[in-house]
């Protein structure tokens, strides 16, 4: 199986929500967050293996790599990414009382990774301070 | 009035002009109570009365922060608890279980300022009302607050209640630093209370959209338009009192018009015309009224006419009768004799006499006898001749008395009087003294007859007998007419003095009313106006309002478009465009209690965090029930972003947006509240954005993953990052007291850029004191000034010591810090 890009990965996050399927009626909406969580999370990654110094926190638990992010990266940013993440790993999860998030919420976190993706992909590096 | 108002105010009059009438009602009515009533009296266009200044709408006021509350014996709260929050901007979240005394907190803050909960104000269960008291503590109650006020510092304010005390009957006072004991109000935050309400309950977010007006109040409150409002009201007072006194003088008029239809009076005719229509004629009222040049046309004036009839007297005719009478005795007496004859014969005689003086004896000159002129003849004659000028002498006088006894006669029986011939005599029988009167006149001899004795005789026996049934008819007609008058009298005089006095009221309210138009078309510009200002002052509160809710709605479909506050008194509401799915015109109807929740809020958070609020803190008791997990994350987001700058307190009982919080990494002080038996309420710190840091810290550390250069310059970093936080609450707690503004501090906190400039500030209040820095560290413990200085060096080094007890060291040092920052 070939290594699916952060853009595949929403690509297939939205298709999902997309299709009028039977088969994937009811989990769509935590399979789709689960897939643009990967890109997310994919992405912060890519980023760290760009440098040689920081490349082992693509090893480190998230928590750890969202704690560092706003050294490495431009603060809101790094905010944006960890609220994403966060809000995205909810609906990820079955909580008993809480409901499924909804086709216009996910379309949104995707658009919000999407950009993110983009905005970390053409380099704004923080000073790193 | 605000001038920055009355500039707009001015403008808009120059391109939107009103006429000159108009345009001074409005500017007086701008002005004051006083001014539109001068203006209104003086008639209103004469003079322009330019508005006074007053307070002026002051950009930025004294803003105040909350830094401890202490409550006991009140609601939840039995002996004493206190809530201590950071003074100065950021996020405070007090958790709590339901019933653990949060809530407790939150109202007690509200009661404290306001002397009432809002939530009370409307219909409140008694049993609500009265159990303001804590069950579990039957001595004093007390609410005590301390706040951090700009150029003021240190502000105590209390409430206290005597044990059996209502909740209205508290003692307050309020002790500034330094001052002695005032009341609460010398704060002057009575009118900012209402129109920025720092206080906010689930309760209120839940009736939030309930009442259209008090929405639109509650905007337009904080939008600096009361003097617009004012005025419209006085105009609109101006106008009411007009219309309501032209109503009142208009339904008078109804029922006196009534009572004058049944009165067959000109008089009363001559009001009613007066008094119909549109245009009312009231001098002609008041002068049919009373009777002063009033053109009588006819029946009451001929009444009065008839009662000043008048006939020939009886002495008059008497005397006349008498003389009628001796004329034609007189006339008896000389017989035969015609004067005139006799008189000629004597002239004749006279003229035989001179013949005879003359000529002496001889024959007659007339008739020729001989010898009849002697000297016998002659004295004969003389005798004949005196004879015969005293018959022609009283013949002559008899003539001339029946003469004038004729003209005396003929002067009694006039014709009858003209009154006599009206026809329009209501009610009078006129016509047996007219014929009556007639017969008077005309009964009487012919010219030609009263030459003669029998005539005399006959018009003087006509006067005596006709004189009784003339004088009689008349003087039944007269006392009849005056009667007529008397019986009319009765009924018009009442009328005519409430005629009277109606026309003296209905004067000036006429002449009141007259300004009515003037004062419609004041009012309707201002309402205009107002509305225009309203709604261009709105816009930036509804673009903050779209903004909170743009975070707050998440993913949902519903869109916040335009809002305005549209219509005046009762219709007055707060429209808002909403459309859901793109499609316009959706009612609140169509939104879960959530989104309402949630778009209440949206309105609520800008409303309160105005520029011109004193109030820098802001409570928030319970805004999460109700929302979905994704508006909880939204709520989180937009209560950082008010943090920012404002100090918001936000109790809550779900663990939804501590969460939130948490995971969104935003900056928080998280207090948990809890309430053991018998009403004894803790109060503990959770989580601080300092202690935050240091967990990051731990974390980081703990992760075997994460790779070690990344840790050195990381790890520092955050040690750092939550000295720096403890510096600055410092720094705001200590420039606060010592009466600082939010905007110099700031100002201070935004140019220190270096670690020990922070420290200076936040130890010594002076950022240029950073040399001191170490060696007061130092004096507390060396390891301080250690851990001070490899945090200071690893924001710029990677740091090589141990990570572990950096951390520990950090936390040590912190706690130091605040204790010596106190």
């Amino acid at each position: 199986m070939t290594v699916m890009t952060p853009s595949d990965l929403l690509g297939e996050a939205r298709a999902l929500i997309a299709r009028p399927d039977a088969a994937t009626a009811g989990i769509w909406p935590r399979t789709s967050a689960l897939l643009a969580r990967q890109a997310m999370e994919q992405t912060v990654r890519t980023f760290w293996e760009a440098l040689p110094d920081t490349a082992g926190l693509a090893f480190a638990a998230m928590r750890s790599q969202l704690i560092c992010l706003p050294f490495c990266l431009d603060v809101a940013t790094a905010d944006q990414v960890a609220y994403t993440w966060a809000a995205l790993s909810r609906a990820c999860h079955y909580h008993p009382y809480e409901l499924a998030p909804i086709a216009t919420e996910l379309t949104g976190w995707i658009d919000d990774v999407e950009s993110l993706v983009t905005e970390i992909a053409t380099g704004i590096r923080g000073t790193g301070s | 009035m605000d001038d920055v108002l009355l500039g707009i105010v001015l403008q808009r009059l120059d391109e939107e002009p009103l006429p000159n009438e108009a345009s001074n009602l409005l500017l007086a009515a701008l002005d004051s109570d006083d001014a539109l009533t001068a203006q209104l009296s003086a008639g209103a266009s004469e003079r322009r009365i330019a508005p006074a200044e007053s307070s002026q709408l002051s950009a930025v006021p004294v803003g105040a922060y909350l830094r401890s509350l202490t409550v006991s014996g009140f609601r939840g709260i039995g002996p004493s608890a206190t809530l201590e929050v950071a003074p100065g901007p950021g996020l405070t979240l007090v958790l709590g279980r339901n019933g653990s005394g949060k809530s407790s907190f939150a109202e007690a803050l509200e009661v404290l300022l306001t002397g009432s909960l809002m939530r009370w104000a409307r219909p409140a269960p008694a049993v609500v009302r009265d159990g303001w008291r804590s069950k579990h503590s039957e001595a004093n109650a007390e609410i005590q607050a301390e706040f951090l006020i700009e150029r003021t510092g240190k502000a105590t304010v209390s409430r206290s209640w005597l044990a059996g005390a209502s909740l209205e009957g508290s003692t307050a006072w309020l002790q500034r630093h330094g001052e002695k004991r005032e009341a609460i109000g010398d704060l002057g935050w009575a009118d900012e209370l209402k129109q920025y309400r720092p206080f906010l309950s689930h309760a209120e977010l839940e009736a939030f959209f309930s009442r259209p007006s008090e929405l639109y109040d509650l905007l337009a409150s904080v939008l600096g338009l009361e003097d617009l409002t004012t005025a419209s009201s006085r105009l609109n007072a101006a106008r009411k009192q007009r219309e309501d006194a032209l109503a009142a003088i208009k339904e008078r008029l109804e029922r006196l018009r009534a009572r004058l239809g049944e009165l067959d009076d000109e008089r009363a005719r001559a009001c009613l015309a007066a008094l119909t229509g549109k245009n009312w004629d009231i001098p002609a009222a008041i002068s049919a009224a009373t009777g002063v040049n009033f053109a009588d046309d006819g029946r009451l004036d001929v009444l009065r006419r008839l009662t000043q009839l008048s006939v020939p007297t009886i002495a008059d005719v008497s005397s006349t009768v008498a003389c009628l009478r001796n004329a034609a005795t007189r006339l008896e007496d000389v017989p035969g004799t015609e004067a005139g004859q006799a008189l000629a014969l004597a002239n004749l005689l006279d003229a035989a006499m001179q013949h005879h003086h003359v000529h002496g004896d001889g024959d007659c000159p007339v008739c020729g006898r001989p010898g009849a002129l002697t000297e016998q003849w002659r004295a004969e004659t003389q005798e004949h001749v005196a004879r015969l000028r005293n018959e022609a002498a009283a013949a002559d006088a008899a003539m001339t008395a029946s003469r004038l006894a004729v003209d005396h006669a003929m002067a009694l029986v006039q014709q009858p009087p003209a009154i006599l011939d009206e026809s329009s005599t209501a009610g009078l029988d006129l016509e047996h003294a007219r014929e009556t009167w007639m017969e008077w006149a005309n009964r009487r001899p012919s010219s030609a007859d009263l030459a003669t004795i029998v005539g005399l005789r006959t018009f003087a026996d006509h006067l005596e007998m006709a004189l009784p049934s003339l004088a009689d008819a008349v003087k039944n007609l007269s006392e009849e007419a005056a009667h007529e008058i008397a019986r009319r009298e009765g009924k018009w005089a009442p009328i005519a003095a409430d005629v009277a006095s109606w026309c003296a009221d209905a004067e000036p309210v006429l002449e009141a009313s007259k300004l009515v138009a003037s004062i419609k078309k004041a009012r309707a510009w201002l309402v205009s106006a107002t509305g225009d200002i309203r709604n261009a002052r709105l816009a930036p509160l509804a673009d903050q309002a779209r903004a909170t809710w743009a975070m707050l709605r998440q993913e949902s479909n519903v869109d916040l478009g335009a809002f305005r506050l549209a219509g005046t008194s009762t219709q007055r509401k707060l429209e808002l465009d909403v459309s859901i799915d793109g499609a316009p015109g959706a009612a609140l109807g169509v939104m879960s209690q959530g989104e309402i929740n949630a778009l209440a809020l949206s309105v609520f958070l800008p409303r309160a965090t105005m520029a011109q609020s004193p109030f820098r803190f802001l409570v928030i008791d319970d805004p999460v029930q109700a929302m979905d997990p994704a508006k909880v994350d939204g709520l989180a987001r937009a209560l950082r972003q008010f943090a920012a700058n404002r100090q918001v307190i936000v109790f809550t009982h779900d663990n939804r947006l501590a969460a939130a919080v948490r995971d969104l990494n935003i900056k928080a002080t998280v207090m948990e509240v809890t309430r053991r038996p018998r009403s004894v309420v803790q109060v503990r710190q959770r989580l601080d954005p300092v202690e935050q840091a240091l967990r990051d810290a731990s974390a980081l550390k703990s992760d075997p993953a994460v790779p070690a250069g990344v840790a050195m310059r990381v790890i520092p970093g955050l040690c750092r990052t939550a000295v720096e936080v403890a510096l600055a609450d410092g720094v705001w707690r200590r420039q606060l007291s010592a009466g600082r503004t939010r905007t110099e501090i700031e100002a201070e906190l935004a140019e220190v850029r270096r670690f020990a400039s922070l420290a200076a500030l936040a130890m010594f209040g002076d950022a240029n004191q950073d040399s001191r820095v170490l060696s007061r560290l130092n004096g507390l413990g060396r390891v301080f000034a250690d851990t001070f200085q490899a945090l200071n060096r690893g924001a710029h080094q990677p740091y090589t010591g141990d990570l572990r007890q950096l951390i520990s060291e950090t936390s040590r040092l912190i706690t130091k810090l605040r204790e010596i920052m106190q």
